[in-house]
């Protein structure tokens, strides 16, 4: 298990636990990103991440990225 | 018999422009009830019949976390709307269908609007959507709302299904079936004036929705609701809203899942979008492209603008002008020549002549959103804004700050938090308008002929300054506490309409037309009666009231240099909108804008000059600010805001006098 934000650019991850408050929870959880995804990191350089999910595109603040734990896959 | 349709669906899922297809761009704009939410209706006449459509908050969940999702869901449950149109990005269409889950969950009447279906379409993907009607058990329309596409059969359709009686949706979540079920039998025994059906009442429960409960609090069966809610979050190992969450979009997944082909939820690879946005966002080009966009931005503002703000200037002019005359002609009584031209047509028209910046920066801006590229631009600057204790988001209206502070102020409805809002509004006058470049330009003319635009970049960035550091002053003071961290989606860059640019810049700038006819109005009279009382005394002069208080006032501000009762009413006629103080110490040392440049210089020296612009950098907001501030929160921020930017402007104008004093004689 390993914070999104330590994850590089390019790869794509499972996303295995979120562990941020409710509210922040339930955000998360509108937009569409839940334990159990595959995600994409698309940008990940300083500050905020994009993460890629089928084709929606999120930003996440750095710090919140540090909340959501997740597996490396590898590409198909 | 009026027809009521709601129109609900996420932020980016072309809500707006399926609205103006539908109701052919005519919006009745006000606020809902109790909020500073913008509510818009407008009228479908199709088949004969005439119906009203709401636009509903976009939101991505019926849960009530924030306003916009509390408003939403408020309307659908007490007004019950007739049908309720759920418009969604086809492309993305798990996440879009929760709230289409929760909405049929509450028993609505819904029809499902797969928009951007071109997209879906060119990505090969095909979506089966008469399976997907008939397992949501609604119907569903296509519709490429940006071009126009589908909009016949949607109204059709809209006719079609008004009134139908809705099946509610039954989502199978299982462990937990056997405790709704439970609570449902427990609820039916209670006359329930919760207008929802037992089941839906059930999972509200369980979820522990707080608007619900709240409603349900004084009555006499409360106390064992609690009890059975807590027994069963007791005896369950899961968060049980997580676990309700969790099990809708398992259950949407399915759905998606029979409703595609395979290659939908495949589909992760790197888009056109992702290649540009790899430049546009990177770390080391990301900002300085960004700072290119902003700067063509303003070049357009103001290249453009210029000539359109002398022609409405010479407008109101002649306008006011001709006014005096024909009164005159009429042989009606000199003060009312004076209220008319002096009074309403320069005072509206001092604020009207703003509107071709406002316009011309809200169609850019639309522009940029209409693109996609705003969101690029939160982002880029969200690890600056964050070390200020301040919000991604928070920059836009910043940026558009220096134009017109009133959409600034505006544009703060983009950012979710109450505090993070607050925050933005309180510092935003910070921000130097256009509207006080012209009282810089003339005195850094006047008395720093050789480093002019030095003087004028100078007021800028102390503005800027000023509002970091306010900026953690406020955050200290009023909002302790983590800034909420960004979360946003990224829309992928599209290719605007220029009906669709043109329509969004006009439903942001029509609230600044109103305001300078109610608000900017009644002020505008205010401040002419003082300057005309008592009877018979010359317009603003001395002996009228206005001149006697600024004699009053001017004590006040001898320690920056500038006690003298002039500069004391030209900072009040300032309050009505900056750039007045040049007209009106015209107007009071009756030399006209031309000689002003004299005047000043016997008047101040460069340091008591200097002083004095500060001065009008940072004191009291415009009355249009300050109206804006006050429909956006309430009256004690606003207040906050009155004060803290005089005491301000007042401390450093005396600082910088008394301190400079010290060097040049």
């Amino acid at each position: 298990m390993t914070p999104l934000n330590l994850i590089k650019q390019g790869k794509s991850v499972r996303i295995i636990k979120i562990r941020a408050g409710r509210s922040l929870s339930q955000r998360l959880s509108n937009m569409g990103l839940h334990a159990g995804d595959i995600v994409k990191v698309v940008n990940n350089t300083s500050g905020p991440l994009i993460v890629a999910k089928n084709y929606s595109r999120l930003a996440l603040g750095r710090g919140m990225s540090f909340k959501i734990f997740v597996e490396e896959i590898e590409d198909k | 018999m009026d027809n009521k349709i709601a129109l609900a669906g996420n932020p980016n899922s072309g809500k707006t422009t399926l609205f103006n297809q539908l109701t052919g761009a005519r919006a009745k704009i006000g606020n809902w009830s109790g909020t500073t939410v913008e509510k818009k209706e407008g009228e479908l006449k199709h088949q004969g019949k005439e119906l009203k459509i709401v636009d509903l908050p976009g939101t991505y969940s019926l849960s009530a976390y924030s306003i916009d999702e509390r408003i939403a869901r408020t309307f659908l449950i007490e007004e019950k709307p007739d049908l309720v149109v759920v418009i969604i990005d086809a492309s993305n269409l798990e996440r879009n269908l929760y709230l289409v889950s929760q909405l049929l969950e509450l028993g609505q009447n819904v029809l499902l609007d797969l928009n951007m279906i071109d997209l879906v379409r060119k990505r090969g993907i095909k979506i089966y959507t008469e399976k997907l009607s008939k397992i949501l058990g609604i119907p569903v329309a296509e519709t490429v709302a940006s071009e126009g596409e589908g909009i016949q059969e949607i109204k059709d359709k809209i006719i079609e299904n008004l009134g139908n009686k809705s099946n509610t949706l039954k989502i199978d979540y299982g462990e937990l079936e056997k405790s709704i079920s439970s609570l449902e039998d427990f609820l039916e025994k209670r006359d329930g004036n919760i207008d929802l059906s037992r089941r839906a009442l059930a999972i509200k429960i369980l979820e522990n929705d707080q608007d619900i409960l709240k409603k349900l609090e004084h009555s006499d069966y409360f106390k064992e609701i609690l009890e059975m809610y807590h027994n069963i979050e007791a005896k369950f190992s899961e968060d049980l809203e997580t676990f309700i969450i969790e099990k809708r979009y398992a259950y949407l997944k399915g759905v998606v899942k029979e409703c595609t082909d395979k290659s939908f939820t495949l589909e992760e690879r790197i888009t056109l979008s992702d290649k540009i946005d790899r430049i546009v966002t990177n770390r080391i080009g990301g900002i300085p492209i960004f700072l290119m966009f902003m700067y063509l931005l303003f070049s357009m503002v103001f290249k453009i603008g210029d000539p359109l703000v002398g022609l409405v200037d010479g407008f109101f002019g002649l306008l006011s002008e001709k006014a005096s005359l024909l009164i005159e002609f009429l042989g009606l009584p000199p003060w009312f020549a004076s209220f008319i031209s002096d009074g309403i047509i320069s005072g509206v028209g001092s604020v009207l002549v703003f509107l071709p910046y406002i316009l011309l920066l809200f169609l850019g801006i639309s522009f940029l959103e209409d693109t996609g590229y705003l969101a690029r631009a939160a982002f880029i600057m969200d690890k600056v804004m964050h070390s200020l204790g301040l919000h991604g988001k928070s920059f836009i209206p910043m940026l558009l700050g220096f134009g017109c502070n009133i959409p600034g102020i505006m544009a703060t409805r983009t950012l979710e938090s109450n505090k993070d809002r607050i925050l933005t509004i309180l510092i935003l006058p910070l921000m130097s308008c256009s509207a006080r470049l012209p009282v810089y330009t003339l005195f850094a003319g006047a008395l720093f002929p050789k480093n002019q635009g030095l003087v004028v970049f100078s007021l800028y960035i102390l503005g800027i300054a000023l509002s970091i550091i306010m900026a953690k002053l406020f955050k200290s003071l009023f909002f302790k506490g983590e800034t909420t961290p960004l979360v946003m989606e990224i829309p992928p860059y599209r290719l605007p309409k220029l009906k669709n640019i043109l329509l969004h810049m006009w439903s942001k700038s029509v609230i600044f037309i109103k305001k300078a006819g109610t608000i900017i109005f009644i002020a505008v009279i205010f401040i002419w009666a003082l300057a005309s009382l008592p009877v018979g005394v010359e317009y603003a002069s001395e002996q009228s009231i206005i001149g006697r208080i600024g004699e009053f006032l001017a004590p006040v501000f001898k320690p920056a240099g500038f006690g003298f009762w002039q500069a004391a009413v030209a900072l009040i006629f300032g309050i009505l909108a900056k750039e007045v103080v040049v007209g009106t110490m015209g107007t009071l040392y009756g030399v006209g804008e031309e000689g002003l440049s004299s005047i000043i210089q016997q008047q101040f020296t460069p340091l008591s000059g200097y002083a004095f612009l500060l001065m009008i950098l940072i004191y009291i907001p415009c009355i249009a600010a300050l109206a804006t501030i006050k429909r956006e929160t309430n009256w004690k921020w606003t207040g906050i805001a009155v004060f803290y930017t005089f005491l301000l402007g007042w401390f450093l104008s005396v600082i910088v006098y008394q301190f400079g004093s010290l060097f040049i004689k």
